[in-house]
C-alpha cells in the first residue's frame, strides 16, 4: 500500500480520491474487525451485495454524463423483477422472460428519454414522476403479493449461481463494467455522450444529435436497472414490489464519489464501480460491527458526506 | 502633487515558474483614457487582474491614489477604487437589469427592505441619462443581446462610483452607433474625474478615444505615449515586434467569383421570424462572399439556417443543386458545410474539456479502429492540427479554458481542416482576437477556398476584415439584403463604402 510510486500517484490524482478512500475504508474495517472482514467468504458476500448497485451505477454514469439523471431506477428494479417473474411463471420460458424484463427497462427508458428529449422536461422531474407511476404499477399488478420463481436455471444464471468459485453476480458485474467502460471511453458514442453533457449547445454545433444521445443515455440507465432487478429476483428466488426501495440514492452517491460530475461532461465507469464497492464495504462493515439499522443509516450518511467532500475539494484543487 | 491615480513599478509576476510580467511599469493619470494594447497572452489581463486586486505580485510596488498596496496574499482584496468590465460578463442572467446594476448596494427603504421603485428609478437615470440607452430596467438580463449586457455592466460600474474603470474589449459586440455612444459616455466620465483603462485590439478605436497608449509585449511594457505623438503603424510594430503586417486588400489578391458556373449553395427567399425577411443569394466556387451587417441584422440567424440549426418558415436551400429539406447540422456537415459560430465559448467549445477532446468530435470516423476509437489516432490528428494552425498551448491535453481568445478561436476553426469541409460559414470569426491571429485566420481562409470546389461566407461587423477578404459583399439590414458590391478593377470594395451602406 505504498503510495510513493509515481505512476500510482498519477492514477490517484487523475482518478480522484476514490482510490484512497477505498483503501482507507478497507484498512479501517480490517483493523476493527480483523479476519471476519477480510475473509474469503466475506469478500464474496461484499461482491454479491454490491453487484446490483454497481451495475446500476454504471448505467447511471451514462445518464449523468449527458447532464441528466434517472431517479426511476428504484421502481424499475421491482417492476422488471416482477415482469420477469410473471412471464416465467406463465410460460416457464427463460428467454421470453429475460426479453420481457430487459424490454421493460428499454421501454421505460424510452418513455423517460422521449419526454426529456422532445418535450424538454428536465429529467429530474420526468424520472421522479415515472418512479411513482412504475412503483404504483408494481403494486397494482401483483396486488402487493410476492411472486415466486421456481425455475432453478433462471435463478442460477441470474443471481444465485456461481461460476466455479466466482459468484455469478460478480461475473455479471464484470461483464457490465467492461461493456460500459468500452462504450463510454472507447467509442464515438461515448464521446458524444460526454460532449452533450459538457456543453450541449457546442455539441449541437458539431453535428451531434443531443436529443437522441440523451434518449439513449436514459435507456441505458433504465435497462441497467432492469438487469439489476432481474438479478435481484434470481437471488431472492422471487419478486416483490418492495425491491429496490432507496437504491437510487446509493447509486447516485456511488457515481459521484467515483468522479462522475452531476452536471455532466465528466464520467468514470471504473470510478462508479469503486464508488459502489465503497458503499458496499461501508454497508458490510457496519453490519459486521454490530450496528443496528438506524445506527447504520447515521454512519453511512456521515461517511458519504466526508467522502464526497474530500472528493470535491480534491477536484477543485486540480 | 502627483497626477497619477495608479503608479505601478517594477512589477514581477510568475505562475508556478512561468514568468508573465517582467519588471513592468504602468501608470494612469487622473481624467485620462489610457489605451492598453498587446497580443493575446502578452500579459495585459494579468496586469489588470493585479491592479484589480485579484492576483498578488512577486515583487514591485503598487500605489493607488497615493496609497501603497501591501504584498501579502492575505491582504489581497478587490480594490475599492477599481471596477473591471470583462469580456465575459459578471451579470446574473436570471435577475432583472436594475437588480444587477445595484447588486452590491441594492437601495433599501426605511424599514430595511429593498426599495424596488428607487432601484428602478436610479437604474433608469444611469441608463437613459448617462448612457443614452433604451433598456428596460425590469428586463431579465438573460434576454438581452450581448451589446446590451455590456451596457448594463458599465451601468453597474457607474453605480458603484468607482474612480478607475478597466474596460476589457468593450466594443467587440457593439454596433458603430453604440460605440459612439460609449465613447460619449467615456468622455463624460472623464469630466467626472474617472480614469479609464481601455483594452482593445481595435487600434482605430484606441486612437479615437484614448489620450495615451501603453503597449505590453511578452510581459514587458514596451511603449507608452500620448496618442497625438504617435501613429498606428508604430504601435503595430511594437505590438508584434518590428514586423509591420501587410494589408491584404489588393484587388488582385482577392479571388473573383466564377459566376458562370453552377453555384455551390443557393438560398431562396428564406424567412425566419422577424430576423430574416426574404433573403436570397448564391455562393460560387472559389469565392469568399462577405455579408456585412450590424449585430441584430439577421446575419447570424441566416448562417444558422443554412447550417440547419434554425428552421425557416419559408424558403429553400440548395447544396449543389440538391434541395435540402429538414436541414440539421448533421445533414449540413454531411454535405460538406461547416459553421464556425460566433460566441465561441458558448457555441464553439466545451470549455472544461481538452483541446483534443474538442477536436476529436469532428474526426470520430477517422479515429475508429474497428468498433472502438483510438486515443493515439485522436492525439496524432490533434497534434498535427495544433501544429498547422500554430495553436499555442501546453499540449493537446491542455484544457481549452486556459487558452487565449485567439488560440481558442483557432481550436474552433480547426474543425474546418479536420473535416475537410467545402463550404465554410464564418460568423464573426475575428472578433476579440489579436491582430496576428486575425491575419493568420484570414490567410488560411483565402488559401483554403482556392483549392477544389470550395467557398466561404464571411459574416462580420469588422468591415475592414470584409474589405480585405471578400471579392463580393452583400449588405444585410434588418433581415433583408439591401445591396451587393462586387470587386472590380475600378470599383474596389473598401471599408469606407461599406460603412456607409450598413
Amino acid at each position: 500500500m505504498k503510495l510513493n510510486n509515481s505512476e500510482t500517484l498519477k492514477k490517484v490524482k487523475s482518478g480522484g480520491i476514490i482510490y484512497i478512500i477505498f483503501v482507507l475504508l478497507i484498512g479501517f474495517f480490517w483493523i476493527m474487525l480483523g479476519n471476519t472482514f477480510v475473509s474469503f467468504d466475506n469478500i464474496l458476500t461484499i461482491l454479491r451485495q454490491t453487484a446490483m448497485i454497481s451495475i446500476m451505477a454504471i448505467g447511471m454514469t451514462f445518464a449523468l454524463s449527458t447532464g441528466e439523471i434517472d431517479l426511476s431506477v428504484d421502481s424499475i428494479i421491482a417492476f422488471a423483477a416482477i415482469t420477469t417473474a410473471m412471464v416465467l411463471r406463465a410460460t416457464d420460458n427463460i428467454i421470453l422472460s429475460v426479453l420481457a424484463g430487459i424490454g421493460i427497462g428499454v421501454a421505460i427508458g424510452f418513455f423517460n428519454g422521449a419526454i426529456v428529449a422532445w418535450i424538454k422536461v428536465p429529467s429530474f422531474l420526468v424520472t421522479l414522476a415515472s418512479m411513482g407511476i412504475i412503483g404504483g404499477l408494481s403494486r397494482w399488478i401483483t396486488k402487493n403479493q410476492a411472486i415466486a420463481i421456481g425455475n432453478d436455471t433462471y435463478n442460477n444464471i441470474f443471481g444465485s449461481g456461481d461460476l466455479g468459485f466466482v459468484p455469478g453476480l460478480f461475473v455479471w458485474t464484470f461483464f457490465v463494467t467492461v461493456v460500459g467502460y468500452l462504450a463510454l471511453k472507447k467509442t464515438a458514442f461515448g464521446k458524444r455522450i460526454i460532449a452533450t453533457g459538457g456543453n450541449e449547445i457546442a455539441a449541437i454545433y458539431t453535428g451531434i444529435n443531443t436529443r437522441i444521445i440523451k434518449l439513449k443515455a436514459l435507456i441505458i440507465s433504465s435497462t441497467s436497472a432492469a438487469l439489476a432487478g432481474m438479478l435481484y429476483a434470481g437471488r431472492m428466488h422471487g419478486a416483490r414490489y418492495t425491491m429496490g426501495e432507496g437504491f437510487a440514492l446509493s447509486v447516485i452517491a456511488a457515481t459521484v464519489i467515483g468522479g462522475t460530475a452531476l452536471y455532466g461532461g465528466k464520467g468514470s465507469i471504473i470510478g462508479s464501480l469503486i464508488g459502489a464497492l465503497v458503499i458496499g464495504i461501508i454497508n458490510n462493515g457496519l453490519i459486521l460491527m454490530g450496528f443496528n439499522v438506524s445506527q447504520q443509516m447515521v454512519f453511512k450518511g456521515i461517511i458519504l458526506i466526508v467522502a464526497i467532500s474530500i472528493n470535491t475539494q480534491m477536484e477543485l484543487k486540480r | 502633487m502627483s497626477n497619477l491615480v495608479v503608479d505601478m513599478n517594477g512589477v514581477n509576476k510568475s505562475f508556478s515558474n512561468v514568468q508573465v510580467l517582467y519588471d513592468v511599469h504602468f501608470d494612469l493619470k487622473k481624467n485620462e483614457v489610457l489605451g492598453l494594447v498587446g497580443k493575446n497572452g502578452a500579459g495585459k489581463s494579468t496586469l489588470m487582474q493585479v491592479l484589480f486586486g485579484l492576483l498578488p505580485i512577486d515583487s514591485g510596488t503598487i500605489e493607488i491614489f497615493g496609497k501603497k498596496r501591501s504584498h501579502s496574499k492575505k491582504a489581497l482584496v478587490q480594490d475599492e477604487n477599481v471596477a473591471m468590465i470583462f469580456q465575459e460578463f459578471s451579470l446574473i442572467p436570471t435577475m432583472k437589469v436594475h437588480e444587477n446594476i445595484f447588486l452590491h448596494n441594492l437601495p433599501k427603504g426605511k424599514i430595511g427592505f429593498l426599495d424596488e421603485k428607487k432601484s428602478r428609478k436610479e437604474a433608469k437615470e444611469i441608463l437613459n441619462e448617462m448612457l443614452h440607452v433604451d433598456i428596460d430596467p425590469d428586463e431579465i438580463v438573460g434576454n438581452l443581446s450581448v451589446a446590451m449586457k455590456q451596457t448594463v455592466e458599465i451601468a453597474k460600474a457607474l453605480s458603484e462610483k468607482k474612480k478607475i474603470i478597466i474596460m476589457d474589449e468593450p466594443t467587440s459586440a457593439l454596433t458603430s452607433e453604440q460605440v459612439d455612444h460609449l465613447f460619449n459616455i467615456i468622455r463624460k466620465l472623464k469630466d467626472q474625474e474617472i480614469s479609464i483603462i481601455f483594452i482593445s485590439h481595435n487600434l482605430k478605436q484606441i486612437f479615437e478615444i484614448c489620450d495615451r497608449i501603453t503597449v505590453i509585449k511578452d510581459g514587458r511594457d514596451v511603449l507608452s505615449s500620448e496618442t497625438s505623438d504617435i501613429d498606428i503603424d508604430r504601435v503595430v510594430e511594437s505590438i508584434t515586434g518590428g514586423r509591420v503586417l501587410e494589408k491584404e486588400n489588393d484587388s488582385k489578391t482577392v479571388a473573383l467569383a466564377d459566376i458562370n458556373k453552377e453555384p455551390l449553395v443557393k438560398v431562396e427567399d428564406i424567412h425566419f421570424g422577424t430576423k430574416v425577411r426574404g433573403v436570397s443569394f448564391e455562393l460560387y466556387k472559389g469565392e469568399v462572399l462577405g455579408i456585412a451587417g450590424l449585430l441584430g441584422s439577421g446575419r447570424t440567424e441566416l448562417l444558422e439556417i443554412i447550417f440547419g440549426i434554425n428552421k425557416p418558415e419559408k424558403g429553400k436551400i440548395f447544396f449543389k443543386d440538391q434541395e435540402m429539406g429538414n436541414l440539421t447540422p448533421e445533414k449540413a456537415l454531411h454535405n460538406g458545410v461547416i459553421l464556425i459560430p460566433d460566441e465561441r465559448q458558448v457555441k464553439g467549445l466545451i470549455l472544461n474539456h481538452t483541446i483534443m477532446q474538442n477536436i476529436e468530435l469532428h474526426v470520430l470516423r477517422r479515429i475508429k479502429k474497428g468498433l472502438f476509437t483510438s486515443n493515439r489516432k485522436s492525439r496524432d490528428i490533434s497534434n498535427k492540427l495544433a501544429k498547422d494552425l500554430k495553436i499555442v498551448s501546453q499540449g493537446v491535453e491542455d484544457s481549452v479554458k486556459s487558452l487565449s481568445g485567439g488560440n481558442q478561436q483557432k481550436v474552433v476553426f480547426s474543425r474546418t481542416f479536420a473535416r475537410g469541409s467545402s463550404i465554410l460559414l464564418l460568423d464573426d470569426p475575428t472578433v476579440g482576437i489579436d491582430v496576428e491571429t486575425k491575419q493568420e485566420i484570414g490567410k488560411m481562409v483565402k488559401e483554403y477556398v482556392t483549392q477544389g470546389e470550395k467557398a466561404a461566407v464571411l459574416v462580420s461587423s469588422e468591415l475592414e476584415v470584409i474589405a480585405a477578404m471578400c471579392s463580393r459583399v452583400l449588405v444585410i439590414k434588418e433581415g433583408k439584403i439591401v445591396n451587393e458590391m462586387v470587386n472590380g478593377e475600378e470599383n474596389l470594395i473598401t471599408e469606407k463604402k461599406l460603412v456607409m451602406l450598413v
